[in-house]
């Protein structure tokens, strides 16, 4: 049987060589971001959630068993440190900062302007889900996985994870849809 | 309708795409590795309760036991002295081991061994899935 790449990456740093970590962290960290940052939008926060979550993969990797895939098994330390985390700053009166959730991304200057602006108002909308929700859509429609891994990662019922993908999908479409002929209005006009 | 509703979330929610952490993500990931160095999933693969000496040991003990039964007659005696320095008891007793004793010795010593080599498989399997909970 072949093995995956992950399970070769895993098996260099079992045998000692600790960088081979860092292609891990390259091929992971943006989504393994992503994920914190739709659960906590905040950067800061994000970042240490997620620089956390690679200590502890890191940790933890002589006891990966290969039962689950690597990407499901990252994805659910990450949805469970960022819930956390989140909780953790809830109990300390923590107010989400709605502005730069908004705002991440803005800083790139090829971006052209209407993209940014179109990015930006998707960002609004998905931020009207409540996190585990943008966590669901962004795994099911990003990252194409499947109802049963997303299960696996938020620890839900299928059905529990199909019903909510279900009420969210339909809150967005709501939103997004008078939005999109806007979008495309705009993109004939111009 | 709820195809047209998933297509048009597929399609915003890839344009947003994926958010980036900061330039040095990666430096810090890799710092915050190699100073708590203990943290290290690194399999220690010579980690084992027998080292290679050890077994070399066990092995030459069964092995003259072993020897032993060939070359002792078969209806002989095999002496044994123990030493009893009391005040009670000052002489020298002696004990005699029948062969068939002697065979009997080496096989549960075979047996000792068949076991303590199992036991230190298992206990070095699970030495290795928790040394980082220790």
């Amino acid at each position: 049987m072949a093995i995956s790449e992950d399970q070769y990456i895993i098996e260099q740093i079992l045998s000692g060589n600790i960088s081979a970590f860092e292609n891990l962290v390259r091929k992971y960290q943006d989504m393994v971001f992503t994920l914190a940052f739709r659960v906590l939008n905040h950067h800061e926060d994000a970042e240490e959630t997620a620089q956390d979550v690679f200590v502890k993969v890191y940790k933890s990797l002589s006891g990966f068993q290969h039962k689950s895939n690597f990407k499901t098994w990252i994805y659910r330390i990450t949805y469970h440190e960022s819930i956390n985390r989140l909780r953790s700053k809830k109990n300390k009166f923590f107010l989400v900062d709605l502005e730069e959730g908004l705002t991440a991304g803005f800083n790139d200057t090829n971006q052209n302007l209407e993209s940014a602006e179109e990015k930006m108002i998707i960002r609004k909308v998905l931020q009207t889900l409540p996190e585990t929700e943008r966590v669901m859509i962004t795994l099911y429609y990003f990252e194409d996985m499947s109802i049963r891994d997303i299960a696996a990662i938020t620890e839900m019922s299928e059905t529990n994870v199909k019903t909510k993908l279900f009420r969210s999908r339909q809150k967005l479409y709501d939103l997004l849809k008078d939005q999109h002929s806007f979008f495309t209005s705009f993109t004939h006009t111009t | 309708m709820e195809q047209e509703a998933d297509k048009l979330v597929r399609t915003y929610i890839k344009k947003i795409g994926v958010e980036s952490p900061g330039q040095d993500f990666l430096q810090s990931v890799m710092s915050k590795i190699e100073v708590k160095s203990d943290l290290a999933p690194v399999l220690i693969k010579n980690e084992v309760l027998i080292s290679l000496k050890g077994w070399f040991l066990i092995g030459m003990v069964v092995l003259s036991l072993s020897g032993m039964v060939f070359f002792i007659d078969k209806d002989s005696q095999i002496p044994v002295l123990i030493q009893f320095d009391t005040q009670i008891l000052q002489n020298y007793f002696s004990i005699f081991m029948s062969r068939i004793f002697v065979v009997g010795m080496v096989i549960m010593a075979l047996f000792v061994l068949l076991h303590t080599w199992m036991i230190s498989r298992k206990l070095d399997a699970w030495y290795l899935r928790h040394k980082h909970h220790m």
